[in-house]
Parts: C-alpha cells; structure tokens; sequence
C-alpha cells in the first residue's frame, strides 16, 4: 500500500507540474478566478459610481407651473432651490419639450400635479425620477405633520407589517433576523455562487484534462508512459487526481474571487442606499451552509474531472480534445438557470438529475430547509457517477484501441468490446 | 537466456484489409552482451513485435521472458527489467531532461539515494549538462534523442529494446547512439533492436533476424546468413532469404 501511494505521489507530482506549466490552465485556472473576476465587478462599480456622481451634476430643465395652492408653492420652492432643478419659463411648454429645450413640464389639472416628459430625450427620464422624488418627500412631510397634529403615533403607519413564521425555514432565520431586503439580496448571492460555480470547474477542468491525458497521445509520450514501471490503477489515479485538484483549485479560487466580488457589491450597496444600518447578521454564513457549498463544489469537481479525463483520454488531439469537451460544458450551461427559477427545489425526481441535485441542495441548505434523505441520494449518485467514469477509464487505457489511437470506442470497455492490450 | 521470445503472434483489424496478421509465430532470444536486430522493411512486425515485448501490447498467442519475467503474467516484472525505446520518441514538453529522468527513475525499483547520482552520470554520458534543465520543448531533435536514451535506461535495465533508435537523427547524432549500444554491450546487456537501415544491423548486431510480412524468415550472425544464403553485402542477404519465403 505504502509503495502505491509512494508511486501515486510521483506521478501526482510529475502531473501537477507538466500541468501548472501550460499557460492555459494558469489563465483559465488561476488569473481569470484571481484576477479578472474581481477586477471587472470593481471596474463595474466604479462605472457606477461614476455614472452617479455624473448624475449629481445633471440639471433639469423644468416648466413648473405658479401657484397658490401651499403644497405646489412648496414644492416649487424646493425645485427653484435646488442644485439640479432649473426652473424655466415656455409659451409652449410641449414643443420646447418636443424639441429637448426643457427636460420635463408640470402642469396643474383638477387639483393634481402631471409631469410630462419625453422619454427620448436623455435626461428627461431621470428629471421625472427627480420631480417625483420631491412630491414623495413633500407627501411624507405632510403626513407625518397630520399625525402629529393629531396625536398619533408614527406606528400607525405600520398596519401592513407582517412576520412570516415557516416551520421548515428555521435556519435561514437563525442566518437572516427579521428576514431584511439585503438578507435577502446575500442569500440568492450565495445560493448563485454554486450555479457560477458549475460554470468555472469546468473551464478549469478542461484544460488539465487535456495535459493529462489528450496530449500524451498528441505528443507521442503514451508508450513512454505505458512503460513505467508503474501500475495502470496508480498511473490513471495520479492522472486523474491532478485534473481534480486543479479543477477544485480553480472552483477555490472562484469562490475567493466571488467572495470578494459579493463583499465590494455589497459594501457598495450599502453606501448608496443606506442599508449601513442592517445589523452585520444578514450578511453571515452559518457553518452548515459553508461545509454544503464546499461538499458540492468538491463534489461536483470530482464528477468533472472524472468526465473529462474519459473524454480526454478518448481523443488524439487537442482541437479533438476541445470539441469533444465543449459538449458537457454546453450541457451544464442551462443547470444553473433551470436551478435559480424560483420554485424549482430538491424533489424525489430533481435528486437523480445529475448536477442540477448539487445546485438544488445548496439552494435548500441556504433555505435552510435540506431534505437529508434527498441530500443523500444527489451526494450518493454524484459519487456512483465518479466511480463509474473512472471504472470506464482504467478499463479504456488497458485496450489495444488506447494504444493503438485509432477510433476509440469510449463505451468499448464496457461492453468488453476493445481487446485489452499488454497493461 | 535474457530474453526468450516463443511463438509471438498479433492479429490487427484494419477496416480496409480487414482482419491480417502483423507478426506471425516469431521466437527467438538474445543473452547477456548480446545485441539482436531485427531487420525489416516498414511494417514488417518490428515495432509490434518490441511492442509486445515491452508490455504495451499483448500477443495473442504466444509469450516471452524478460529476465525470466513472464510478459503476459507479469508485465510489471517486465517494465522494471526492461529500458524500451519508442520509435515515437515525444518527451513531456513542459518538463525538463532532469525532471523526466527523476520522473521515471522514482517510477522504478532504482535506489533512492542512488537515483541522483544515475541521473548526473547520464547527464555526464550523454553530454546534457547545457540543457539538462531546459524545458524539453524547446530541444532539438538531437537533445531529445539523447534524453529519450537516458529516459529508457534511468533504471539500469538489464535489457534494452530499441525501435528504430536513429530514425530522423542526423549523422552525428546516429553514431552517438552507435556509441552508446556499443557501450551497453560492453557492458553485459542484452539488446534488441529493430532497423530497417541494413548498414545499421551490419555494424552492429551480433546476430540479425530477418523479418518480413510478420514472420521471421532467419536469424543468425552476418556470417552465418552468409553461407545460407550465398550472397556477401546484407542487402542481398535480405533479399535472397525474403525472395526464397515469398517464392515458397
């Protein structure tokens, strides 16, 4: 056993190096995680501030009718004192507005304000926005003064507040104290972290799979290899462990990446819409929950690895290589997106759904309602899956066809089909 | 015996010729100090024939002992005694000389503190000094030769199968590997390889098996194929005993 694993090592050690070396896996395995990732979400935000900054300097022409009326009075006043708001005279208010000479114009009818804009006019639409927003804040002003005028307290304003009590939700609730709008936000962040997730293992996989076992075909070192004093179980596993570990490296440094994505988009928002107040709970991640996003990424890492080395080891070249590996990758595209739609949860029949199961029981271990028994069956069937495609494999690289190069027949050793050759 | 070859034979299938026979009841052996050529036309049956003796194919019927390891029930036993030399001679491209020697000298039974030391030795042999830490993508086809050589003997093998080990070298780089099979012998090891370059086998094969179609037609020293078939350069030889077979 000790000289098995002492061998494994060796070729483990030899694999990770050969394949650390091609600058295709460090770009898609390690910078586009590290560094690209991080970079456009910060670039993003910084857009955005700077389109908001850009925003805090835009004034609005406007046409506001004068008025006796108090409320009207006032809000005129706010809009004439302001930095953004220009008030301006027309004759014909709708055709400077037709013609982007003024941004927006209100007019007075039956006793109500109308705002008139013109939607294709660039600022027009982000001077109604402003418009309204000073009527919202004269509103309340009014209302609060009403019900101080009567009286009354500000809580009779919350007639419509409710609490949600699910028997089954107990966790999330533990995670989410008062069930907050950017709790909320954070826990469908994080239950999409495992849906980008099964997007980038993959890219990460491909690439190791290749080196490993595509391009000793390609590159003519498979009879050096099948020489080695080495056995085919310990040379496949050295193989296939290193495909492993660079795809759950890759899926690591993702999820360091997206941490930090979703820690700066966060902290963003909290600045512009004053969420700062939220207690520091909402944005916690249990430890259950943790262990879940990691159980399924090493999970899902396993079953890919064991996938794409299969099909790696089945093709000559490595433009073969990419073509034949794209298809499960265009087949995981739509998992993430059919296991985000609301409503779509662990059932019996999802359960045997292969990788759409891992992404439905992250979802419920964010609900905080993770059925154990159907845990049990997508973990059981994830690794019945590995298993099996590794199986297959052993079997391929002992056939005369993997020697030989020609037509490999992937489902060959299954059916005993392919001769075995000298391994 | 170092190595003893019985009654080899492979079948392929090929979609235009269908099922035919690459190497057809070949047995033969070579012992310590030894050097064997198979000499033959392309595709003959050499490389299945050294391929089968490596443990990279198996024979369909038939069997052969590699330093009394048996190749179909103990093909380990095989690749520890065994330094093959692929006609295909790729190297891990991202590797350097000194990481594929230590590569497979830990694959193999080779003392561990010794291994270092058989490494710089070969590096030392085969003047790889200047390169031994280069990446081997970026090494002439010479280079390559030289570590694909020291690749297959990192474990010290008693015996050597060398396919076609000076195809596509140039002259300097042939005669290094001349060299270095000449060595060998001196050395006590048993070697056997194949050629299709007659001047090749003539310098230096102790004994020559002459193989066409998948058979092997005769074996024996220069001299003795000499009086068997009456000619003198080993290109008539050759054609005389494959004419005599196919005749027959």
């Amino acid at each position: 056993m000790m000289e098995f694993l002492r061998r494994l090592w060796v070729v483990f050690r030899k694999e990770m190096i050969h394949c650390y070396r091609d600058p295709h896996v460090v770009i898609y395995g390690v910078l586009f995680p590290l560094l690209f990732y991080p970079a456009a979400a910060i670039a993003m935000l910084e857009i955005g501030i700077f389109q908001e900054g850009k925003r805090e300097q835009e004034t609005y022409r406007i046409v506001f009718p004068e008025s006796k009326e108090p409320n009207i009075a006032a809000i005129r006043d706010v809009l004439a004192n302001s930095k953004r708001g220009k008030l301006v005279t027309s004759s014909d208010p709708m055709k400077d507005l037709k013609d982007g000479n003024i941004e927006a114009f209100v007019e007075e009818a039956n006793g109500k304000l109308v705002v008139k804009v013109a939607s294709s006019l660039p600022l027009s639409e982000s001077a109604n926005n402003y418009i309204n927003k000073v009527i919202e804040s004269r509103r309340m002003k009014n209302i609060r003064k009403e019900l101080a005028d009567k009286n009354a307290p500000v809580e009779v304003m919350r007639v419509f507040t409710f609490e949600l009590n699910d028997a089954k939700r107990t966790k999330a609730k533990e995670e989410n104290k008062g069930g907050d709008a950017a709790g909320v936000i954070f826990r469908y962040l994080l239950a999409s972290v495992i849906c980008v997730l099964v997007l980038c293992i993959p890219a990460g996989a491909v690439y190791p799979a290749i080196c490993a076992f595509t391009e000793e075909r390609e590159k003519k070192t498979l009879e050096s290899t099948l020489v080695a004093a080495v056995s085919t179980e310990c040379l496949m596993a050295g193989k296939f462990l290193s495909v492993f570990v660079v795809a759950l490296m890759s899926g690591i440094l993702n999820l360091i990446g997206m941490s930090l994505v979703i820690w700066l988009m966060l902290s963003q928002a909290k600045e512009l819409s004053g969420l700062s107040r939220l207690s520091g709970s909402s944005f916690q991640v249990s430890f259950e929950t943790g262990a879940c996003l990691f159980a399924a990424t090493v999970l899902f890492s396993l079953l890919v690895s064991a996938m794409f080395s299969l099909l790696g080891a089945t093709t000559k070249s490595f433009k073969e290589a990419q073509n034949m590996l794209t298809v499960p990758l265009l087949i995981f595209t739509p998992m993430p997106i059919a296991g985000m739609l609301p409503g779509v949860l662990l059932s019996k029949t999802l359960a045997f759904v292969p990788v759409l199961n891992l992404i439905l029981w992250v979802k419920s271990a964010v609900r905080g309602d993770a059925d154990l028994a159907l845990v049990g069956i997508a973990v059981g069937e994830t690794l019945f899956l590995t298993c099996a495609m590794l199986f297959l494999l052993n079997r391929l690289i002992r056939t005369e066809k993997f020697v030989l190069g020609d037509h490999i027949d992937i489902w060959a050793p299954l059916f005993a089909r392919g001769r075995a050759n000298g391994r | 015996m170092a190595v003893e070859v019985k009654d080899l034979r492979k079948t392929f299938f090929d979609a235009k010729r269908g099922e035919f026979l690459a190497v057809d009841g070949i047995s033969f052996n070579c012992s310590q100090g030894e050097i064997v050529g198979l000499l033959g036309p392309n595709g003959a049956g050499k490389t299945t024939t050294l391929r089968m003796i490596a443990t990279i194919l198996r024979p369909d019927e038939g069997t052969a002992k590699i330093n009394g390891f048996d190749i179909n029930t103990d093909p380990q036993g095989v690749r520890k005694n065994l330094g093959f030399l692929s006609s295909e001679t790729g190297l891990y491209e991202r590797l350097t000389p000194r990481e594929i020697l230590n590569y497979f000298g830990q694959l193999s039974d080779y003392p561990p503190d010794k291994l270092n030391q058989r490494i710089e030795d070969l590096i030392k042999l085969f003047e790889m000094g200047e390169f031994a830490d280069t990446r081997c993508e970026r090494l002439s086809t010479g280079m390559k030769q030289k570590v694909s050589i020291a690749r297959a003997i990192v474990h010290d093998p008693p015996v050597m199968a060398l396919d076609e080990p000076t195809s596509g070298l140039d002259i300097i780089t042939s005669q290094n590997t001349y060299q270095f099979i000449r060595d060998s012998k001196a050395q006590g090891k048993c070697i056997i390889f194949s050629t299709h370059i007659m001047s090749e086998a003539e310098k230096l094969c102790d004994r020559i098996g002459i193989i066409h179609r998948g058979k092997l037609f005769a074996m024996g020293t220069l001299e003795e194929l000499r009086e068997l078939t009456g000619a003198h350069y080993l290109e008539d030889i050759f054609l005389a005993i494959v004419k005599e077979q196919v005749d027959v």
